[in-house]
């Protein structure tokens, strides 16, 4: 059996850090300066859904659309009036009924003031008097506290797994996920111990600590915001968060529901111009809205995959009626990450994005609207003729007509038998692996793959065949597949080409198996050129004349992922860097993937100790996207990395001069004067991440730390315990504290804290040791 | 009463030689019998007998005609003899291939006696105006309605006059018989029956013609339609679309549904059906929406199939086009029409292959039909064996079910969905496979399935 192969060989979560995140960590040799903790950052990366296949010339793509604003949106209530059957379908659909405000129509949790037990408290959910929805944490030794819930997320309705989540308001204007999540079909509390336990989603035990779950203290946050984790702009209508400069971050939504608007656009001026022609004041040529029926096939999709897929951020802001690929990027999580499988199912955790690699869309038209009445949410053909339920065959057969007239020679299964449906073999459900076992999540797979038991088992997956035939093995199943099917439909190049390739193999064969210029679909291609990119692309090492030429037909392909990707390749493989010279002639939203591609790559090169191969792939970044604060602040963390001071100093400075609203880039910028011998300056920088966002838990953390070592340890004492206030889900915020609690012999104080940073970071050894000090400082004493 | 009528009709026609001039005001159902209306139309009470007990039959054993004869007759059947009775043969706008290769089909002369210099050099210019070809003409035209001719077969596939005050305005109807312009260059059912011919009727002929036609329905039995239910057709209006709604309606028929692979809208479309342009001008509201929801219903025959939309969209689109502004044209000439079946067609599914498919994808399957230019992709070549090893014999099922849209291909190949039966698109599959001499891929034939 053939290994597979894993699309690029960091290990990981996908995600492209230099142009979104604070780019690199960096410690003081004596109390760890801070930045947000990379872990936390990365987790980020992958993000949420994208992709317009769609040509975009520089010229068209560029011009400045309208901005659009949260003003803008008028709420669903606005649209009942006119469109009561389309409102009321809508309003009973799992859209309709997907969260808002906690209540009895929202809540499906049991807020019953059963304690939720945890090994260290309990936690309990209950609505009080007032009929405020609340959470009660109990812990031993500690003060309980009280979280309000103010929003209600998601409604369990699924199938394969519905689950529902609560969201808290916090002091510094962020709205964050709490831990406590809830399973319908488990009738149970769960968590997510992603950063912490990595043991994905379990149901909440009597042996798991309260900050065995990832999110405790909260800290994902609603809305898309560069210095948090999150990937939350799905989970309610026009979600945006942004930071008020001076003041604190304002976090809105229109509703939690999934409103009209969010596939229909903002519909306040459509309301505006409808009123005033009732009024005889205007025709209706212009109605302030345009009508998703004449949709092409990846404006529709684009609509769905807002949430319903796996996306990078290419920029923050994005408001449903946006232009999509100007905002994200639907197949860049693909680079470096396991969040799909070289045919395109589900890695880890993808939701339904995988439809970019079916037969039905790359070789058809097929969009999420041929099967999904998009009002209800109830099903149709692909001629909109209603249908009684998922399962029912005219989603496909109105299509594969050829199937229907004589089923049972295709489906070799008794007629009225659930193996005779179209999805039972072709849309299985399958568990997301990304959640582990234990909280059912799973969903159909919208690859529509043919059935192959060797090969779903050997990429890890249970086959549509064994799903049910829990008796049999992959190899009775395989034969009487084969001995049905004969030869099944080959898998996609690509797909078949990732499956086949190894380490071993030279530049050519790969380039053979893994570019496919002339094939359709841009998702496979996509994949293949990213596992060439990962194995067979050396920087400056140039490309083979075969190899060369199949990427250069990829990079004429309209499709702005895979365009970018081409030319990333060959900027890569270039020694002279004179592709940069290229990029003129692209779009801004190819250019800002082209740039994030070589980011990823340069932060895989600086992870692997490769400071120079980073250096000269941010570079070429900085080539193709000048000016980018993202691109510029990754390049000063680079330098700062490596001992450069003063061209770090003249990156961050240029990054803040490309965007003055850069918080943490001040931090990054402190961090590096402070290196550098320059404590009055840092403190300066520090000062100034405080003045824009007052509540920038790393600008006290690494004021405390210069305070510390100038010896001024009341002052330090004080920035640290703002530091705890305004960001307690960092663990180093705490450590801090206790050290300098410890060094003003305050052993009683600091014990707490010390205790909090190693609960809260149970692997981090500078914790241990200190509490281990403390402790030992408490005993002797 | 009917037969008395018919026998009336011919005895004018025997009398005076063609209709044409009147001593009083013309009687309009005479006159559709004596034009022969009945050899293309369905549901008009002669069926062409009378026009084919006058018009000169064709083929060996018949009256010897000069081919140089019949080559300028064609040009103008007016003014090529002098002294001749008023002829009421048709004027067809044929161009000069057309007419070497009729001339040379329906004589018998092989030696070409009587030759003159200009038909010689037509001749010259016209190298492949074969016999063949003016029989493929002469079929296609639909000529055998009135002359007979051993080789050839003519069938009723105009549009059936008893629906006359159902289908078309008035207005528009008595514009049309004086000056008809073509409205389906490749006849009702393309290479099965040509195009309406000018028969130079005069203002009184127009008017009685009319009378007639639009009482025909309502008024007389019409006897090739006794048997079946009149047709009918709801009473509708468009609904009032705003600006809006006409682009949205616009977009649909235009860049998602299939209507212009065969329908012209301005410069855009194909040349098979009725150009959309003006058609509130020409066809009644209801008749157009009925026609839309079920072609079938009211065109028995017709190779437009059975939209699988909604009725609310189909709605949308009957009221978008009978509201848009545009005059009434007809269709532009056409190059490269097609003849009948070639003749080793006997095959199943060849004749819908015909009838269905060779406008765009070519006779031969060679995706050069007479269509293809109008269209914005290149129809497929059925006959590409490489290409079509590749496709499995259940997509291509797919896409005559479902259309070229499903299969990632064209929105302007139509879905046959309901209008063809399964058997029919299996043959039509089959086929395919004839014209490519080729099967599916191995993986697509089913390891012990039943094909």
């Amino acid at each position: 059996m053939n290994p597979v192969r894993r699309l690029v060989p960091s290990k990981g979560p996908a995600g492209l850090a230099a142009l979104r995140l604070p780019a690199g960590w960096k410690s003081s040799p004596a109390l760890g300066a801070c930045q947000r903790a990379l872990a936390v950052a990365l987790t980020l990366l992958a993000a949420c859904g994208d992709a317009a296949d769609t040509a975009i010339s520089p010229a068209a793509a560029d011009r400045p659309a309208a901005r659009i604003t949260a003003a803008d949106f008028a709420g669903s209530a606005a649209c009942a009036g006119c469109h009561e059957d389309q409102y009321l379908r809508w309003a009973g659909s799992t859209h309709g009924r997907a969260g808002g405000e906690p209540g009895p129509e929202t809540v499906v949790a049991p807020f019953d003031g059963t304690p939720i037990a945890f090994g260290d408290g309990t936690v309990v959910p209950l609505v009080d008097s007032a009929g405020r929805y609340l959470f009660e944490v109990r812990q031993e030794g500690r003060a309980p506290v009280t979280i309000a819930v103010h929003g209600v997320i998601g409604g369990g309705h699924l199938l394969g797994g519905g689950t529902q989540g609560f969201v808290t308001r916090m002091p510094d204007g962020t709205a964050r996920f709490l831990p406590f999540d809830y399973s319908r079909q488990l009738d149970d509390w769960f968590c997510n111990t992603g950063t912490r336990l990595e043991r994905g989603w379990v149901p909440i035990t009597a042996e798991m600590a309260l900050a065995d779950c990832g999110d405790w203290p909260p800290r994902r946050v609603l809305g898309t915001l560069r210095d948090f984790s999150n990937c939350q702009s799905c989970h309610g209508s026009q979600i945006s968060a942004r930071l008020e400069p001076g003041a604190r971050f304002e976090t809105r939504w229109t509703a939690l529901d999934i409103n009209c608007e969010s596939c229909h656009g903002p519909a306040r001026r459509h309301v505006e111009v409808m009123t005033a022609a009732d009024a005889g004041a205007a025709d209706f040529g212009d109605i302030g809205l345009s009508s998703r029926i004449t949709d092409g096939v990846d404006e529709s999709l684009d609509v769905c995959f807002q949430c319903h897929a796996v996306k990078d951020v290419v920029q923050e802001g994005h408001l449903p009626g946006a232009r999509f690929a100007d905002y994200y990027a639907l197949k860049l999580p693909i680079l470096g990450g396991d969040i799909y499988l070289p045919d395109g199912r589900v890695g880890s955790f993808a939701y339904q994005g995988t439809h970019l690699m079916s037969s039905c869309y790359v070789d058809g038209n097929m969009t999420c609207v041929s099967c999904h009445e998009p009002h209800g949410l109830g099903y149709w053909d692909i001629n909109r003729a209603p249908l009684a339920s998922e399962t029912d065959d005219r989603q496909c057969t109105s299509c594969h007509a050829a199937k229907a007239a004589a089923p049972e020679t295709h489906t070799f299964h008794p007629p009225d038998s659930p193996g005779a449906r179209c999805v039972s073999c072709h849309m299985p459900y399958l568990q997301h692996p990304g959640v582990g076992g234990a909280v059912p999540f799973a969903r159909s797979d919208h690859t529509i793959p043919v059935p192959r038991p060797e090969l779903d088992a050997r990429l890890g997956l249970v086959s549509a065949c064994r799903g049910c035939h829990t008796d049999r093995s992959e190899f009775r199943l395989q034969a009487q597949v084969d001995e049905w099917w004969g030869a099944t439909k080959p898998l996609d190049p690509a797909s078949a080409g990732l499956l086949a390739v190894t380490d071993a193999m030279g530049a050519d064969l790969a380039a053979r198996l893994l570019l496919h210029p002339d094939e359709p679909g841009a998702m496979p291609r996509f994949q293949g050129l990213a596992g060439f990119l990962a194995g067979w692309v050396p920087p400056g090492g140039g490309l083979a004349a075969d190899a060369a030429e199949r990427v250069n037909r990829l990079a004429e392909t309209p499709d702005p992922d895979l365009r970018a990707l081409a030319l990333a390749t060959l900027h890569v493989a270039d020694s002279t860097d004179g592709t940069a010279a290229a990029a003129s002639g692209e779009s801004l939203a190819v250019r800002r993937r082209w740039a994030m591609i070589l980011g990823f790559l340069s932060q895989n090169a600086m992870l692997g100790g490769d400071l120079e191969a980073a250096e000269s792939l941010l570079l070429r970044a900085r080539a193709v996207l000048p000016r980018d604060a993202g691109v510029l602040r990754a390049l000063g963390s680079l330098y700062h990395d490596g001992g450069d001071y003063s061209r770090a100093i003249t990156a961050y400075t240029e990054s803040l001069a490309a965007d003055p609203v850069q918080p943490s880039v001040h931090v990054d910028l402190g961090i590096t004067r402070a290196a550098a011998g320059d404590a009055a300056g840092a403190t300066r920088e520090y000062e100034r991440a405080l003045s824009l966002n007052p509540n920038e838990t790393l600008a006290y953390l690494n004021l405390g730390n210069l305070q510390l070592r100038s010896g001024d340890l009341a002052a330090a004492i004080r920035s640290y315990e703002r530091a705890v206030a305004v960001g307690p889900e960092f663990s180093r915020a705490y450590l801090n504290l206790a050290i300098a609690l410890g060094r003003a012999g305050r052993i009683g104080e600091a014990l707490p804290y010390a205790r909090l940073s190693v609960e809260f970071a149970p692997a981090d050894e500078a914790a241990r040791a200190a509490l281990a000090q403390l402790e030992a400082e408490a005993a002797r004493r | 009463m009917r037969t008395a009528l018919l026998l009336a009709a011919v005895a004018t026609a025997g009398l005076l030689g063609w209709p044409g001039s009147h001593q009083t005001p013309p009687d309009g159902r005479a006159l559709v019998a004596s034009l022969g209306c009945g050899a293309c139309h369905a549901g008009v009470p002669d069926g062409g007998e009378a026009i084919r007990s006058v018009a000169p039959p064709f083929g060996e054993g018949t009256k010897e005609l000069a081919p140089a004869y019949v080559f300028h007759y064609l040009a103008d059947p007016r003014t090529v003899q002098p002294g001749i009775a008023p002829a009421r043969m048709p004027s067809y706008d044929l161009d000069e291939r057309q007419r070497v290769a009729l001339a040379l089909f329906v004589t018998n002369d092989r030696e070409l006696r009587g030759v003159d210099d200009a038909f010689r050099a037509a001749m010259g210019r016209h190298p492949d105006a074969d016999r063949a070809t003016g029989r493929n003409l002469f079929e296609a035209m639909n000529c055998a309605g009135c002359h007979l001719h051993p080789l050839a077969t003519f069938r009723v596939t105009a549009p059936d006059l008893s629906l006359t005050s159902l289908r078309v305005r008035e207005e528009w109807l008595a514009g049309y018989l004086a000056d008809p312009v073509t409205i389906r260059p490749a006849g009702p059912q393309p290479g099965r029956g040509g195009r309406m011919p000018d028969f130079r009727l005069d203002p009184g002929e127009v008017t009685a013609i009319t009378d007639f036609l639009l009482d025909l329905g309502e008024a007389t039995d019409p006897g090739p339609v006794a048997g079946r239910t009149h047709p009918s057709a709801p009473a509708w209006e468009p609904r009032a679309l705003s600006p809006f709604s006409m682009r949205t309606a616009e977009t649909l028929i235009r860049d998602r549904w299939s209507c212009l692979g065969c329908h012209q809208l301005g410069d855009d479309g194909g040349r098979i059906g009725p150009r959309l342009d003006g058609i509130a001008r020409r066809l009644r509201p209801e008749y157009v929406r009925a026609v839309i929801h079920d072609p079938g219903s009211l065109v028995p025959g017709t190779v437009m199939p059975a939209s699988l939309e909604q009725p609310d969209r189909l709605d949308l689109i009957a009221s978008y086009l009978l509201l848009r502004d545009a005059p009434w044209t007809g269709s532009e000439p056409v190059a490269g029409l097609p003849g009948p079946l070639p003749a080793d067609t006997a095959a199943p599914g060849a004749a819908a292959y015909q009838t269905l498919c060779a406008s765009c994808h070519g006779t031969r399957g060679a995706g050069d039909g007479f269509n293809a230019p109008f269209l914005p992709a290149a129809p497929t070549s059925h006959g590409d064996s490489a290409a079509m090893s590749l496709r499995p014999d259940d997509t291509l099922y797919d896409g005559i079910h479902a259309g070229g849209w499903i299969l990632g291909k064209s929105h302007r190949m139509p879905a046959f969905g309901t209008s063809l039966t399964d058997g029919e698109k299996r043959e039509l599959v089959q086929y395919m496979r004839t014209l490519c001499r080729c099967r599916g891929p191995a993986w697509s034939r089913d390891g012990r399935a039943p094909r």
